[in-house]
């Protein structure tokens, strides 16, 4: 699914609840079958670290560890046996299998990005947020992020929580929601709806049907 | 994992300036810290032990009249082990020759510190009765060797050993003659010593320091005026309180270098905390617990611990040797050995000062939040103010502990700290006056003004730190043997460098004579020792108040003389001088502080005699011209007839140097005393210590040049940002550099300037005050100190200062970190 809006409508708020990273100041949150508010703070660290994935806009890899280490970290923090050969089969899955020995700095802008998204799928999560993970790559690379993203997504059957004020990126995710003055509405607004169709009348049309690939959300 | 984690950060860390910055701080301090440290332990150490061997014992009571017997017993229950000595002055003959010399009469053991060092070595503690042991002068002047007889009294003694050193020596003239000693079962059949004779009684006593310290305040509650108490450890006769001053002088060092490393550590931590903030929301994303985060932080600051203490503790050590070999003629061989605490304890140390600064800095992290990668910018963690005011207590309470004393270490920081903060504000003061000198010659003016402005707190740190390290070395480098040279420099030519003291008065006549033939100008003056008694018929006791009492005057005999004319060296400031019956002049600040004035009639003793003398004229006397000065000079006709020995200074050149030794087998009885030789040894011993003071500040300097550093760092993401705005709006990288440079020389030309100012009064206040010189400016330190302080600034700058190239100043300011 994708949550759309405008600069300051409050998608990194409603992320940051979804994520539980933030605390409601009224409400609940229930994210599968879990009311996130009831956990204590290191109750919510371990859920979060076994149950979400995040990806960045800003990619945030460590700059003193390689492709492979950067993509195990998730696995090594959880004390498993199996790390390296996961993290390997992943680098493989986004294109960087012989990239794996060399550090951040010596990759491209999209190669770090998926590094980011190898890390993210490591440890098998329930939910993905992805938080504008092309907003720092030129339209191309983009474009082929989205669609590694969305190919790992449905072979690892993860929910993708995504996070964009792109209506043509959104259109691709089985359901959109747009955020409007607090409120969460499905389906994209009239105005972007019509921009979308003359995108789609432009752009070629695998790249928007691509998007029905995206699995429903879960709950 | 963690730890693998922790050795790739760490070693990420080791490429940034401010992580350089931290361990350099780290080890700097620690090697200084061991270096003053084990300094300290084993000059306070030595220092008491060879202030024990030269009093032979670790206590001495010493007196001019004979101790009650009752003495012995009352030591007893102190469990104190105590000999004593007789010491006194005495003609000794041998062949029909006469000697003057200092005997000591001793019972065995003797002594009880130190040794007493004979050629062939002694096997007993003592000499054995009937024999004596003397030293070399004796033989020679005598003319007697190893086995020949010589005769104290009316007791002969052969001459069994030859005294090479002993402790125990006494004090003043005494300690200027020949030495010999005998055993105190020989003394009595000598007759040398009847009721009233000069002589000094000592006992000695060794024990553990706290026997040694009760055994001492017992007696101290039941000493007598004649009696005097001196400890190794307290208050010596010889040495003053030299080892208290040097071990203070190594404390306040220590205190400086903790001062500026901790607040260093302190920086670097909490820039490194502040850039730790991004990857610890990133970690913690990836689902690392707080737990797994502080052992995260703690491996970093355990390796860059050991990377940097171990090396800095080694190194410490190194200088330590360094130290100790320049020192080596001024120790006592062989020295104590190092104490494993203040080897380890430096590290420690910086191992506590490392945990209070990382916990400080660090354990706000833990509340880092994972939102900060989403809303960049928006997420500070909320600082702890209760953190912010136990950091510095709690890395002062460690220094505290450190230096042994609260009240000292309090006082000197707030005084540092005053005078640091004072310094900064006069810096800052002075970067702002040069840059309104600015204001029409350059283009870059109104960016330097908000430069500064935006800086002014990081200047006045720098400049404060820098200006009063500056000083220090300034001060100590002119302050030695410039100084003394410069002091030796003002004297007249005709200043005497040699004192004649003893001269008899069957002697005086040829002594006379042989010094005119040898052509060299000289007078004698006769010396009666005398107390004072009395003012105006009232006994001192009354006449004056108890701080008058403590004058020098006052408190012990006085070398009274006599003569029909003022002294040539003498100036006449108040009445006349007069050769009427009982006249006599006195020297000006004696009338000053016992508010004597003209007419006061003063009363002596000597020996069992009284006199008294009215008071006609005041003196002022030049008491550093090397030249016989008096107190108290009578007219003639009042103690002429009483037995005095006559002293004389002269100044002989380098044809002359043969003369004294000359002087001295014609004359063997009279002492030399040469003071060329002593001001040598002086220069010797003032350019030792100097030099490794000099060593120690210039440790403390370049910890001063880190915490620049780590300053300079601090806000180096917002220099970056403002070069990097300045770049994108059009200034070429040549303007960009332009005004770093013009900062740096800015703030390095005040620092020079404020650090000339003090050095220059400081040395005023050290020549007027202390040397009594003319002060004077040293036009070379106008020049130097701006220089040298602005390179210094330029070189610390350029070091962290990175060059911006367009595209990434474009980048820097689009990521927006």
């Amino acid at each position: 699914m994708a949550i759309i809006g405008q600069s300051g409508a409050g998608k990194s708020t409603l992320l940051s609840l979804l994520a539980g990273l933030d605390e409601p100041t009224s409400g609940t949150v229930k994210l599968m079958e879990t009311d996130l508010n009831q956990l204590s703070d290191a109750a919510r660290s371990t859920w979060r670290s076994t149950n979400l994935s995040f990806i960045f806009q800003a990619f945030h890899l460590l700059p003193e560890l390689t492709a492979l280490e950067n993509v195990q970290l998730p696995l090594d923090i959880r004390g498993d046996k199996q790390a390296s050969q996961q993290a390997a089969r992943l680098l493989g899955k986004v294109g960087l299998s012989d990239r794996q020995d060399h550090y951040p700095a010596q990759l491209s802008g999209g190669e770090q990005q998926r590094v980011a998204i190898a890390r993210a799928f490591v440890t098998a999560p329930s939910i993905l947020f992805a938080d504008e993970p092309t907003g720092n790559l030129d339209a191309q690379t983009g474009e082929n992020i989205i669609t590694q993203l969305f190919d790992i997504n449905e072979q690892q059957a993860t929910t993708l929580i995504l996070i964009t004020h792109d209506a043509a990126l959104a259109s691709r995710c089985n359901r959109q929601f747009r955020l409007e003055q607090g409120m969460l509405i499905e389906g994209l607004s009239e105005a972007r709806a019509e921009g979308l169709s003359e995108a789609r009348a432009e752009g070629p049309n695998d790249t928007i049907n691509k998007g029905s690939n995206v699995e429903a959300v879960k709950d | 994992m963690i730890t693998k984690l922790a050795l790739r950060q760490l070693k990420a860390q080791w490429r940034r300036p401010d992580g350089r910055a931290l361990l350099l701080s780290v080890f700097l301090m620690t090697s200084l810290i061991t270096l003053l440290s084990l300094t300290g332990d084993r000059l306070e150490k030595s220092l008491t032990t060879r202030s024990a061997e030269i009093l032979g014992a670790d206590m001495v009571m010493s007196s001019h009249r004979q101790l009650p017997p009752g003495w012995n017993s009352q030591t007893v229950p102190f469990g104190l082990s105590t000999t004593k000595v007789t010491q006194f002055i005495s003609m000794v003959e041998a062949q029909d020759s006469m000697l003057r010399s200092s005997i000591r009469a001793v019972d065995a053991p003797y002594p009880l510190r130190g040794k007493v060092i004979t050629d062939p070595p002694h096997l007993t503690s003592a000499p054995k009765s009937g024999t004596v042991w003397v030293e070399d002068s004796v033989l020679s002047r005598l003319n007697i060797n190893i086995g020949d007889s010589l005769n104290i009294g009316y007791s002969s003694f052969i001459v069994d050993r030859t005294l090479i050193s002993s402790p125990d020596r006494g004090s003043g003239f005494r300690s200027f003659n020949p030495h010999i000693i005998m055993s105190s079962d020989d003394l009595a059949a000598t007759k040398v010593l009847a009721p009233g004779s000069r002589a000094h009684y000592r006992r000695l006593f060794a024990g553990t320091p706290e026997q040694i310290q009760k055994a001492e305040q017992f007696f101290r509650a039941n000493l007598n005026e004649e009696q005097r108490l001196y400890t190794a450890q307290g208050n010596q006769p010889v040495r003053g309180n030299t080892a208290n001053n040097a071990s203070q002088y190594l404390k306040l060092s220590a205190l400086f270098a903790l001062l500026l490393g901790s607040f260093s550590i302190y920086l670097c931590l909490r820039r490194f905390s502040a850039d730790q903030r991004s990857r610890t929301a990133l970690l913690m994303s990836l689902g690392l617990s707080r737990t797994q985060l502080f052992q995260l932080f703690s491996i970093q600051l355990l390796c860059g611990w050991l990377l940097a203490a171990i090396p800095g503790a080694l190194l410490g050590f190194g200088l330590h040797n360094v130290v100790l070999w320049k020192l080596a003629s001024l120790l006592p061989q062989p020295l104590p050995p190092l104490s494993i605490l203040s080897l380890i304890s430096s590290p420690l140390l910086a191992g506590a000062i490392l945990i209070v600064a990382g916990l400080a800095t660090l354990l706000p992290l833990g509340k880092t939040s994972v939102l900060s990668l989403i809303r960049q910018g928006n997420d500070r963690p909320s600082t702890h103010k209760l953190l912010y005011l136990l950091t510095p207590i709690a890395l002062f309470s460690i220094i505290a502990l450190f230096v042994e004393s609260a009240l000292f270490a309090l006082l000197l920081t707030t005084g540092l700290l005053l005078a640091g903060l004072i310094s900064g504000w006069c810096v800052q003061f002075l970067i702002h006056t040069l840059n309104q000198r600015l204001k029409n010659s350059i283009r870059l003016f109104p960016l330097l003004t908000l430069r500064i402005k935006q800086q002014r707190h990081w200047h006045r740190l720098q400049g404060g730190v820098l200006t009063l390290l500056l000083t220090l070395m300034t001060v100590l480098l002119f302050a030695r043997q410039d100084m003394l040279s410069e002091w030796q420099g003002q004297l007249p030519a005709d200043t005497p460098n040699q004192f004649v003291i003893d001269i008899q008065p069957w002697e005086k006549e040829s002594v006379t004579q042989w010094l005119s033939d040898q052509k060299i100008p000289s007078t004698l003056y006769p010396i009666i020792r005398g107390r004072i008694e009395s003012l105006n018929g009232q006994e001192i006791a009354q006449a004056f108040t108890a701080e008058q009492r403590q004058h020098n005057t006052l408190n012990r005999e006085l070398n009274l003389t006599w003569g029909n004319k003022i002294p040539a060296h003498n100036t006449l400031n108040q009445g006349q001088w007069s050769s009427a019956d009982n006249a006599i002049s006195i020297e000006q600040s004696m009338a000053d502080e016992l508010s004597l004035v003209l007419g006061d009639e003063i009363g002596f003793r000597v020996g069992s005699d009284l006199f008294s003398g009215t008071v006609t004229s005041i003196r002022g006397v030049e008491w550093a011209s090397f030249r016989p000065n008096f107190y108290v000079i009578f007219s003639p006709g009042v103690i002429d007839q009483l037995p005095a020995t006559y002293i004389t200074s002269f100044k002989t050149d380098a044809s002359q140097k043969d003369a004294t030794t000359q002087l001295l087998k014609a004359f063997p009885t009279l002492t030399l005393i040469d003071i060329e030789q002593l001001l040598l040894q002086a220069q010797d011993l003032i350019n030792k210590l100097s030099d490794s003071a000099s060593l120690i500040l210039l440790l403390t300097l370049l910890s001063g040049l880190i915490l620049v550093i780590t300053t300079l760092q601090q806000d180096l993401v917002q220099r970056r940002f403002e070069v990097a705005l300045l770049r994108t709006l059009g200034a070429s990288a040549n303007q960009a550099r332009q005004l770093d440079m013009l900062e740096y020389l800015l703030i390095g030309l005040s620092c020079g300037l404020l650090t000339c100012i003090m050095s220059e009064s400081l040395l005023y206040l050290i020549y007027t005050n202390l040397l009594q010189l003319a002060p004077q400016l040293h036009p070379f330190l106008w020049l130097a100190l701006p220089v040298l302080a602005t390179i210094l600034f330029a070189l610390t700058g350029l070091l962290t200062r990175k060059t911006l190239s367009l595209p990434s100043s474009y980048q820097l300011l689009k990521s927006g970190e």
